[in-house]
């Protein structure tokens, strides 16, 4: 490489690396839209700041939820609110593929015959990054509004963006998780309720009562958790249901993996959090 | 004056000649054992100032070569033989087990794997990295600088803002080179922190992890308690060389040492001058100070013997009658 003598002061440095960073933007495909979006390269301070998060204790994961959509705010000209937890999920993956390696190891699990009884096999499994976003593909319904009704009222649930799960975790982690101590059974155990609420609000985009229909998007964290504790059981059950049997089973085909050994199926899900750029 | 000795500096592949560690130093350096990392890098770092006799600027010696010096000074100050205790820590067992070590042989054991530069160039895009072992000046920058920002050393978050960057002396930008030991420490993290993620995992699967494999095989010590007969080994370890070091100076000769000065003082008009001298010569000094006091010893007792004349005298006339006094009535 060349050498050239001419100091340079500190601001030009950092204009020349930001220059340099550029050329290293890509253009990445997501889930829910057709068009491709613009992404810069992770830094040396992001990876700090994701490693940071995964060793902040038993609730790293909100830590990191937090951590990567300022990273993504950082990388990403696209409007977040634009963006679902499915492109999330394929950006994670394009980050890791582009920034870290393409080659990731994944724990697979199938059932095979032993002595004419089932057992249950465990592989550690290699995939390439890249392989699995190139397998992926959606239907445009996967991201279209589902109703879940009941005899009272009906809601319409629809993916949350990126920010409203940056904004719900960020509300929990400060109100409810920010002071709990790690140690203490009885309160980690109080948490379950509260999580299951926050779990759920960011999918609840709309509530029609009778001909009133009450838009919840772009309504405070305080005033949506409000009114889905306000929901009967009969109406959480139900959406709990639309959701484990909708959206779930899109992020489960992003992170999923399938392999076949000696002609025994196995199938594993990749850990979409701090694990992904911490893993060699 | 001190006697000076060649010290082998495997980052320029040549000797620099230091002087002797005196006695006022060993002292200062056994004092900031037990203190944090910045104090005792600090007074590493001086006495290397004070002790180099080569005309070389010393901010360009790596940790590794500080190392080296430093145990190359223990061994020409002090003696390579060196007695090591430790409690150990099992079940219910409080043993103390000694074990004698000779520095020379360490020396043997890890010379063939950090007797190298280790400078390594690596590219990633249209970005490049020069990385080596740091110097003992970027260094004491990051401890000076972490310990403003009251970061405590050692942790989780000083590792993980500094270890890395402490290793990455140039950056190559679009062809540019950039001198990071040119620029103050925060300067150097503004521009490390915005190096792409794909050239810090370079650094650390193509240079970190190297030289931590490099090492990874040696045994710095390895005691089993004569008691329960548990195991206890330190590995050496390329980021663990000041706590061997640590543990090379703590040894038992510091407490005879002690004893020592304060026989040499008591028993020679030294005392003004005895900070001035290596540990190894005081000793020696001790040695003839013993050797003239045994000698002394044995003459006054011969020289005592010699004018005894009353025991001889009542030796030879012991047999003799008494005869009686003229004078007596």
């Amino acid at each position: 490489m060349e050498e050239t003598n001419k100091p340079l002061k500190i601001d030009e440095i950092i204009g020349l690396l930001d220059k340099a960073n550029k050329t290293l933007e890509t253009k990445v495909s997501v889930a829910s839209i057709p068009d491709k979006i613009d992404l810069a390269p992770l830094n040396a301070f992001h990876t700090k700041n994701i490693i940071k998060s995964a060793a902040s204790g038993l609730f790293y994961d909100y830590q990191f939820t937090i951590v990567f959509y300022n990273i993504l705010k950082e990388i990403t000209k696209f409007s977040l609110d634009k963006l679902s937890i499915a492109d999330k999920a394929v950006l994670l993956l394009e980050l890791r593929s582009k920034n870290i390696s393409d080659e990731l190891e994944v724990e697979v699990k199938g059932t095979k015959k032993v002595d004419d009884k089932d057992v249950t096999d465990t592989l550690k499994h290699k995939v390439k990054v890249s392989k699995v976003l190139s397998k992926l593909s959606f239907k445009s319904d996967e991201f279209e509004e589902k109703v879940v009704e009941t005899p009272e009222y009906s809601v319409v649930l629809r993916f949350p963006s990126i920010k409203e799960e940056y904004d719900f975790t960020d509300h929990l982690y400060k109100n409810k998780i920010a002071n709990v101590d790690e140690e203490n059974k009885v309160a980690i155990k109080g948490l379950i309720a509260p999580v299951f609420v926050y779990t759920l609000a960011p999918y609840v985009k709309k509530l029609k009562i009778g001909e009133k229909e009450i838009s919840l998007e772009g309504k405070k964290v305080d005033e949506r958790l409000a009114v889905i504790e306000k929901l009967s059981a009969n109406m959480i059950t139900k959406i709990m249901q639309k959701i484990e049997d909708t959206f779930a089973l899109t992020l489960n085909k992003i992170s999923e993996v399938e392999v076949e050994k000696d002609d025994v199926k196995y199938k594993g899900f990749l850990k979409l959090d701090a694990e992904l750029f911490i893993q060699k | 004056m001190r006697s000076s000795h060649n010290v082998w500096i495997p980052s320029l592949q040549h000797p620099l000649r230091f002087k002797d560690l005196s006695f006022d130093q060993y002292r200062c350096v056994v004092k900031v054992l037990d203190e944090n990392d910045l104090e005792l890098i600090s007074t590493l770092n001086e006495i290397i100032h004070e002790n180099i006799v080569s005309k070389f600027d010393v901010d360009r010696l790596t940790t590794l070569d500080r190392f080296i010096i430093f145990l190359s000074l223990k061994i020409n100050s002090c003696g390579s033989s060196i007695v090591l205790s430790r409690k150990c820590d099992g079940d219910k067992c409080e043993k103390i087990t000694n074990i004698k070590m000779d520095l020379n042989q360490l020396v043997d054991n890890i010379a063939p794997n950090i007797d190298k530069q280790f400078t390594t160039q690596l590219s990633y895009q249209n970005f490049g990295v020069i990385c080596d072992i740091p110097t003992i000046k970027t260094e004491h920058e990051i401890y000076m600088f972490n310990n403003i920002q009251n970061v405590e050393f050692r942790s989780f978050e000083f590792n993980l803002s500094n270890y890395a960057f402490s290793h990455i002396t140039d950056i190559f930008i679009q062809g540019q080179q950039i001198n990071l030991n040119k620029l103050q420490h925060h300067e150097r993290l503004l521009i490390l922190n915005r190096m792409p993620a794909g050239l810090l995992n370079q650094i650390q699967t193509g240079f970190l992890d190297d030289i931590h494999n490099t090492v990874s095989d040696i045994d710095f010590l390895k005691m089993t308690c004569q008691d329960c007969k548990k195991e206890f080994e330190i590995k050496f370890d390329i980021s663990n060389i000041n706590d061997v070091l640590k543990i090379i100076y703590k040894d038992e000769s510091v407490e005879n040492l002690l004893h020592t000065i304060v026989n040499v003082c008591s028993q020679t008009y030294l005392g003004g001058y005895i900070g001035e001298l290596s540990p190894m010569e005081v000793n020696r000094i001790n040695k003839l100070v013993i050797d003239s006091q045994k000698k002394t010893s044995a003459e006054t007792e011969q020289q005592n013997k010699d004018i005894d004349l009353f025991s001889k005298y009542r030796a030879e006339t012991e047999h003799l009658q008494e005869s009686q006094s003229e004078f007596a009535l």
